[in-house]
């Protein structure tokens, strides 16, 4: 009871803190030059604005820590013996009873195995899968959408127009259920379970969704006058696109691989249906804590948390080092059509 | 000079040509993909609808059997009926519940106040950190540490609000709005923010309080984004997977299942080999298409119809 009512007045004082600050900005006036702060500034309707901001404000922080809450707890608990882990599963580590244990991040690393039949898939196995479904797919689909953008955008050809609004149709249709008519049809082909050569298949829909339609803008924002010059000198028209006009949208593609590779990497699904026999980390992760929660003896709560800390890193750096890029491409208009 | 506007003629002609055949290199093999994973793959799934497979392979034609199958279904208690039902309870939370805190967040993130910045990172964790890492600490969070620092509390029988029936549910509902606000509020907040400054000025200048600047400013001008997601959801209401998955793996009770799970279970679940099941899903996931497909071009033309920011 006592940690609720400590919750209470801790919004209670984050609430008033945010109401107390909104007032403030709405007493700022300018007087001669200089900034002061009047009351007389206040109306009832900027109280009631500030009431407002304030209970929005403290929902939004809260919400925030709550967010922050369970990353916390995993990254101390990743550091407990199993002893305290058992004792004490909330808390900070006692570290005096019980020391750290750093030792649960190596541990994890040598414990984290995959059991597929008779098949043991080590850590080793799942990171190339992971690199490879990471890298690879988002490249070949970043490709080919950046090809089909560039035509579909500086070339007039017969059908262009219906190609787009069939590209824009198609993110509007619900197709519902057809993964058993794509499982028969991969397993015919020899796709299911195939990873390596299904990566290199080009999306189905390289003229449709967000991605195309940000490369499509891109490529219909660059003047014409660039291709024209080329042809002029004698380029070919391979060599004004590779050489002259996808250069100048490699910042967007870019953004579009990171975001594809960060999906891919944490990709589990399509490992459960697609391609059991080829498990990735996100995959194995997935199935090493379902198994070893089962009390089988393949880890303890402190050492799969520490496994789970280890698989944000790439896509935590990733993210954070290219939140700029990625932030400035997220703008979404209608769908018109 | 006939001969040089022939000669002319040859060359547009043969540039006009080259350029076809420059784009028919470009487009052949993404459309051959098209052809193959899209259209075959639809077509198949269609007419898989009204045949059924035995155990050997061996299809044959039930005409709209699959479908009577699906149709009853939905009148008596059967997992279609009930992923259906809670497909559309799941839409209905994050359409009237996520949606318009997202909007509000947004907007209190764009008039910069208190922690905006703050708030504008973290909400981001989710997208930063790898989703599923983070409903796997969400589940050991819930199921393990919480029970255990309730019962400090004096909540001796805390139950898991992952596993307890009378719980499960909301904490699936209540999971997915608590997750989803990271890239929502950043598109919104960067719609708001190519709002030009003058319009704000010009209605604070007419006395417009932060209520009016919002609901007839604001939301009007960043129509298009809203209509975008509205249109989005609507196409993802029986599509979208949660995180049923993530929390049971295909152990999910079946009350809490989404038409996408039901999917992805009877698919996953015939392991590639026995198709029997696949008739049924394919039939009742044509049942669905062609119900949710007018309601999205209605909901389509609905946005287009209160877009006010080309009047």
């Amino acid at each position: 009871m006592k940690f609720i009512l400590f919750l209470v007045i801790a919004c209670l004082v984050l609430f008033l803190t945010c109401f107390v600050i909104k007032l403030l900005s709405y007493m700022k006036v300018r007087v001669a030059g200089k900034k002061k702060y009047s009351l007389g500034a206040v109306t009832s309707d900027k109280i009631a604005s500030s009431l407002f901001w304030a209970i929005v404000g403290t929902v939004a922080i809260v919400y925030c820590v709550s967010l922050i809450v369970p990353l916390a707890w995993s990254l101390m608990t990743a550091f407990k013996t199993p002893v305290d882990y058992i004792l004490n599963s909330f808390g900070f580590p006692k570290v005096k009873q019980y020391g750290l244990a750093p030792e649960n991040f190596i541990n994890v690393l040598q414990r984290f195995q995959l059991r597929q039949g008779t098949r043991i898939y080590g850590l080793t196995d799942m990171l190339i899968n992971s690199l490879v479904f990471a890298i690879v797919p988002s490249l070949v689909g970043v490709f080919w959408m950046t090809l089909v953008a560039y035509v579909m955008a500086r070339y007039k050809f017969w059908g262009n127009n219906a190609l787009y609004n069939l590209g824009i149709v198609i993110m509007l249709i619900p197709i519902v259920g057809n993964m058993a008519s794509s499982m028969i049809i991969k397993k015919a082909m020899g796709l299911y379970d195939n990873m390596y050569v299904s990566i290199f298949i080009p999306p189905a829909t390289a003229f449709s969704g967000m991605h195309f339609l940000i490369l499509y803008g891109a490529m219909k924002s660059i003047p014409a006058a660039y291709s024209e010059a080329a042809e002029i000198d004698g380029a070919s028209r391979y060599a004004i696109m590779f050489k002259i006009i996808v250069p100048m949208v490699l910042p967007t593609c870019a953004t579009l691989f990171i975001l594809d590779f960060i999906a891919n990497w944490n990709a589990y699904e399509s490992f459960l249906i697609w391609y059991p026999s080829t498990p990735n980390i996100a995959y194995g992760m997935y199935t090493f804590q379902s198994v070893a929660s089962q009390g089988s003896g393949a880890a303890t709560v402190p050492e799969i948390l520490a496994g789970f800390i280890m698989c944000m890193i790439p896509s935590a750096i990733l993210y954070l080092s290219s939140q700029k890029l990625i932030q400035s491409k997220f703008t979404v208009g209608g769908l018109k059509g | 000079m006939m001969n040089s506007v022939k000669k002319e003629k040859g060359k547009r002609l043969n540039k006009k040509s080259i350029d076809n055949l420059f784009v028919l290199s470009v487009l052949i093999i993404p459309l051959i993909s098209f052809a193959i994973f899209y259209v075959y793959v639809n077509l198949n799934s269609f007419v898989l609808a009204f045949q059924s497979v035995d155990i050997y392979g061996n299809y044959e034609w039930v005409g709209l059997g699959n479908i009577k199958e699906f149709l009853q279904g939905l009148q008596g208690d059967s997992r279609v009926g009930l992923s259906i039902k809670n497909s559309l309870i799941y839409w209905s939370t994050s359409f009237f519940i996520s949606m318009p805190l997202y909007l509000l967040f947004s907007y209190y993130v764009y008039k910069k106040n208190f922690g905006h910045s703050m708030f504008f990172i973290i909400v981001m964790l989710p997208n930063i950190v790898a989703s599923f890492v983070y409903s796997l600490v969400y589940k050991m969070f819930v199921d393990a540490a919480l029970p255990s620092f309730m019962a400090t509390q004096g909540f001796a029988n805390f139950p898991s609000l992952i596993y307890d029936d009378r719980t499960n549910f909301g904490n699936n509902i209540f999971y997915s709005i608590w997750l989803s606000f990271g890239t929502s509020t950043l598109v919104y907040t960067n719609a708001m923010r190519g709002i030009n400054d003058e319009i704000i000025e010009s209605a604070q200048l007419d006395g417009a309080n932060n209520f009016y600047e919002f609901f007839f400013v604001v939301l009007p001008l960043i129509w298009p984004t809203i209509s975008t997601f509205v249109i989005t959801g609507v196409t993802s209401i029986f599509t979208a997977s949660g995180s049923l998955i993530l929390f049971y793996n295909m152990g999910a009770p079946t009350k809490l299942w989404g038409f996408s799970y039901y999917i992805t279970y009877t698919v996953k679940t015939a392991m590639g080999s026995d198709f029997s099941s696949y008739p049924a899903v394919a039939a009742s996931g044509l049942c669905v298409t062609l119900v949710t497909l007018p309601v999205v071009f209605f909901v389509k033309w609905l946005c287009n119809k209160l877009d006010r920011t080309e009047a």
